[in-house]
């Protein structure tokens, strides 16, 4: 069945398609967003399902331009009665809003990369087959002694876009995702998957690497605060790599001079062996054709061999600082510290397996992931966090024992600077509720600042 | 909402679910911004729709729907009784809940001027005013000003026979000043750093904050902190203004003190606590002048209402008393896992969202100092506010916090401006160490970003905080 002619994209668009007619009388330009989300999560702890629950909602936004002023109204019934109050709504905030002095109407219609970002199958998984997949952790989680938490979500995630230029363009996409952490009497381990189809998922292996790091992690040691070599595992990569994605690929900070790339565009920035790219239509993540100005998305190089070499841009942005759009306008809903950035990063693997880097370490630490990362200097992407399910010291080439989890602050462009080998494999990540992934390989640091120890 | 509650409730007892609650809610909000003198988010939104919970065969089941059509209502709960079954089929251990009574009951918002009511142009001319007084200063890159107000009116019924209608209309505002010379970059913000603050009144509160007036020290501190000294590091005094104690008591009490946690149904995302259920009672958490309270009844605070989104009556529940660790914050689920009741703390964001357990208000209760008392008697000691980074570990209790700004206090006066400082500790270590708390700036800092649970689920919360001082702080610069 083509996209279009699914029974939600007609309806979509059939939602958009009045919009779009309503406004034109009523305002000088108009544009509509129409985001749709259904959310099915089975959650489980303490070797038991606790939660279950299935949310579904749609939004509709409308964006209009009266006179230079933009007013924005949004509603979740597609009723035309409800979708004409908006527009109105919408209409009426623009007449108290200041004039916009760079506003220029709405995008034109291009031409939309074709992919595949929908699994039909997932959208219709059941409450028993996602029980199923919770049983498998658990019952080897159990086995072992030990107990299992974490989810099995699936989400299916309908866009449309709409304008008075032009722009009609839907898309549906699916995502589904496991995640485990293992605890022990003091030890805990943690692996997740993330694929377009739920049948992809590998939950046995999920369930296998989370229960070996929690045995691996019983009866850990204080490791002194200092600067270690470190080997990140792709999820711990792929945390740091997703703050470095928010920060230094902001074109409004950047342009503004506040950006960790601000005047540094063109030159090496971080170590030669890392290759960053803006990938939304690589094929084994969540392929993703346009945006939220209804824009194709575009591959973007923005660290090629250390260089900074590209930035991101959605309409606006693009128009105010001289640069075509990439593809990366925001949902229009998004809180303001939501700013435009990278939605598919992708750092390049290298050649250097996990073993071989940990057969190459004199001595220095494991890191699984990190857990609540904040920011302390925007501009040098200056990060405190820690670590979190599986940390383990390394002497000799061998894991020789599991560490207490570790403070660490540290600049990430000082780090990304001290690569010694980047993974042979590239794994994709996601965060709960969000369809923007990062696909990243494990990194091999020289050092890394860590500056407290937990109790645990 | 009245009709397809009942109708919802009615169909699910035919079914012959254990029990069942619903809520039907309708929601509404506006939001402006303005950044650097031109408009840049001018939104007013609208949702409605049901959340349907119901319990079968020793299993919760939940499904949200925005459509209030009886079909639709019936359909979710087949799909809510599928779930729970699913749920029912993997536990090991039985469902326990403790009980609820029947309640009938309504509740507004107290306010004085209808946030709604008052006219756009009357909005949109505070936050230019105040943008522009953050702008006359020229280090000033980046100048912010936000309003924010939401009102949501909910329904809940349940399968006991409560009818409760719930009308809660909350109010925010607030300005930041990004400053930068191309070197450094520093910020800002007025009353706070999320967006401001929040309160649950009406427009009298955004009137009351002064935005205007405020605008220009706001701007100045920004420019003066790019050519402000480091902190230095180093195991000192800290004092906290309350802006910050208000984060320090979210993430190291607030999270720390929810039963789930405590009993493991986090760990697969945000993670425990350091609190578990052998320290209720058992445990000193802080010094004696220390005392944490929930208090789901505080006037204004964000995380105020008359019931929870299980029926349950909000309560004030003291966490910790006399510096002991005392309570938990918990539901109908959780709390008769350690033989109590349910302390009113389930929360929902939302007719899509299940309720979970959540910080209502949770404050450090006020203590005998004034702030001028605090100051003149600290003769060594470093002075911080306004929140700038936060990051604590899973169990709530290593943590690092950096602060907007600081100042030296030597003697017992303020003597120079410090920026990037941040501080580090654990939290009973640190709350063992506060040896004075004021009371005459104590207030409600409205915290509008608690995220928590799977699907994540975004909520206001309040702290009640007055500036207090620390001693013996490892405190450092970033």
């Amino acid at each position: 069945m083509k996209i279009q002619e699914h029974t939600i994209a007609k309806a979509f668009l059939q939602a958009c398609d009045f919009v779009i007619n309503t406004g034109q009388g009523l305002a000088d330009h108009i544009a509509c967003f129409l985001l749709g989300d259904q959310h099915t999560l089975t959650r489980y702890a303490n070797n038991q399902i606790i939660q279950n629950v299935r949310k579904q909602d749609h939004t509709m936004i409308v964006k209009v331009i009266l006179s230079g002023r933009i007013g924005m109204a949004s509603c979740n019934q597609l009723d035309e009665q409800t979708l004409y109050r908006t527009v109105k709504q919408a209409v009426e905030l623009a007449k108290f809003a200041p004039i916009h002095p760079a506003v220029a109407g709405f995008p034109e219609q291009e031409i939309i990369p074709q992919v595949n970002g929908c699994d039909e199958a997932t959208e219709q998984v059941t409450a028993t087959e996602m029980a199923r997949m919770v049983e498998v952790i658990i019952s080897k989680s159990a086995s072992n002694h030990l107990r299992a938490a974490g989810a099995v979500q699936v989400q299916v995630m309908d866009q449309a876009v709409a304008n008075s230029s032009g722009v009609r363009v839907y898309g549906r996409r699916t995502k589904a995702e496991v995640h485990a952490v293992v605890l022990g009497k003091t030890g805990s381990g943690y692996a997740s998957d993330t694929k377009r189809s739920f049948y992809d998922l590998q939950a046995e292996e999920v369930a296998r690497v989370a229960i070996e790091k929690c045995q691996l992690s019983e009866g850990a040691i204080e490791l002194p605060a200092g600067d270690y070599p470190v080997i990140l595992e792709q999820k711990a990569t792929a945390e740091l790599l997703s703050y470095l994605g928010v920060l230094a690929f902001n074109p409004v900070t950047y342009h503004q001079g506040n950006g960790f790339l601000s005047n540094r565009m063109g030159y090496r920035v971080l170590s030669e062996q890392l290759s960053i790219s803006e990938d939304p239509l690589g094929k084994e993540g969540l392929p993703d054709g346009f945006d939220w100005d209804g824009l194709p998305k575009q591959k973007v190089s923005l660290i090629q061999d250390g260089v900074a070499t590209g930035m991101v841009y959605d309409d606006a942005t693009g128009k105010k600082y001289g640069c075509k759009s990439t593809g990366n306008a925001r949902y229009p809903l998004s809180p303001s510290y939501v700013e435009i950035c990278p939605s598919h990063l992708h750092m390049e693997a290298g050649k250097t397996s996990r073993a071989d880097m940990i057969a190459q370490m004199d001595r220095g630490i494991l890191i699984t992931r990190f857990h609540y990362v904040g920011v302390l200097h925007s501009k040098e992407i200056l990060l405190t966090g820690m670590t979190r399910g599986g940390t383990f010291y390394i002497e000799n080439g061998k894991i020789v024992s599991p560490v207490k989890n570790l403070r660490f602050t540290e600049k990430i462009s000082s780090a990304f600077n001290q690569v010694i080998a980047v993974g042979d494999e590239s794994k994709l990540h996601s965060w709960p509720g969000s369809m923007s992934t990062v696909k990243a390989p494990d990194l091999m640091l020289s050092t890394f600042h860590f500056n407290g120890a937990a109790s645990h | 909402m009245e009709h397809i509650a009942k109708f919802a409730i009615q169909e699910a007892e035919k079914l012959g679910v254990e029990y069942m609650d619903v809520r039907v809610s309708q929601f509404i909000k506006e939001e402006i911004e303005i950044h650097n003198g031109e408009l840049e988010k001018l939104l007013y939104h609208e949702d409605q729709g049901i959340g349907i919970r119901v319990l079968v065969e020793g299993g919760w089941g939940f499904v949200s729907t925005p459509k209030h059509c009886e079909q639709e209502v019936q359909k979710c709960i087949v799909q809510a009784i599928e779930l729970a079954k699913a749920s029912g089929a993997v536990r090991q251990e039985k469902l326990v809940l403790s009980p609820v009574e029947k309640a009938v009951a309504e509740y507004r918002t107290s306010l004085k001027r209808d946030p709604f009511d008052v006219p756009l142009a009357e909005k949109m001319e505070l936050l230019e005013q105040a943008n522009a007084a953050l702008r006359i200063q020229p280090e000033v890159t980046v100048a912010k000003s936000m309003m924010y107000m939401h009102r949501e009116e909910k329904l809940f019924l349940n399968s006991v026979g409560s009818h409760i209608y719930q009308e809660t209309t909350v109010v925010g505002a607030g300005i930041q000043a990004i400053a930068s010379d191309g070197k450094d970059v520093q910020v800002r913000s007025y009353p706070n750093t999320f967006q401001g603050n929040f309160q649950q009144a009406g427009y009298e509160y955004i009137e009351g904050l002064g935005l205007v007036e405020e605008a220009e020290r706001v701007a100045q501190e920004a420019a003066q902190l790019l050519q402000a000294d480091d902190c230095p590091e180093g195991v000192q005094t800290l004092i906290l203004h309350g802006s910050q104690l208000a984060l320090q008591i979210h993430e190291s009490c607030g999270h720390a003190v929810e039963l789930d946690r405590a009993l493991g149904e986090e760990s697969g995302f945000v993670g425990e606590s350091f609190l578990t259920s052998d320290c209720l009672g058992n445990f000193q958490y802080g010094s004696e002048i220390v005392h944490l309270t929930a208090d789901a009844t505080t006037e204004g605070g964000v995380g105020t209402y008359l019931y929870d989104d299980e029926g349950i009556s909000a309560q004030r529940t003291p966490l910790v008393a006399d510096g002991e660790f005392v309570g938990y914050l918990s539901g109908r689920d959780t709390a008769p896992r350690i033989q109590k009741e349910s302390s009113g703390a389930m929360r929902a964001v939302g007719w899509q969202n299940v309720p979970i357990v959540r910080m209502t208000n949770v404050h450090l209760e006020p203590g005998d100092f004034t702030v001028e008392e605090i100051i003149s008697t600290t003769e060594s000691g470093i002075y911080m506010e306004g929140i700038k980074s936060w990051s604590i570990d899973d169990i709530r209790y290593n943590f690092q916090f950096g602060c907007e700004i600081a100042w030296e206090i030597k003697d017992g006066k303020r003597i120079r401006m410090l920026k990037n400082p941040f501080y580090t500790s654990n939290s009973p270590e640190f709350w063992s160490h506060c040896d004075a708390i004021a009371h005459d700036d104590w207030q409600l800092w409205g915290v509008p970003n608690c995220g928590k649970g799977e699907p994540y689920q975004t909520i206001f919360v309040s702290h009640g905080a007055s500036t207090a001082r620390f001693r013996q702080v490892q405190i450092g610069v970033s």
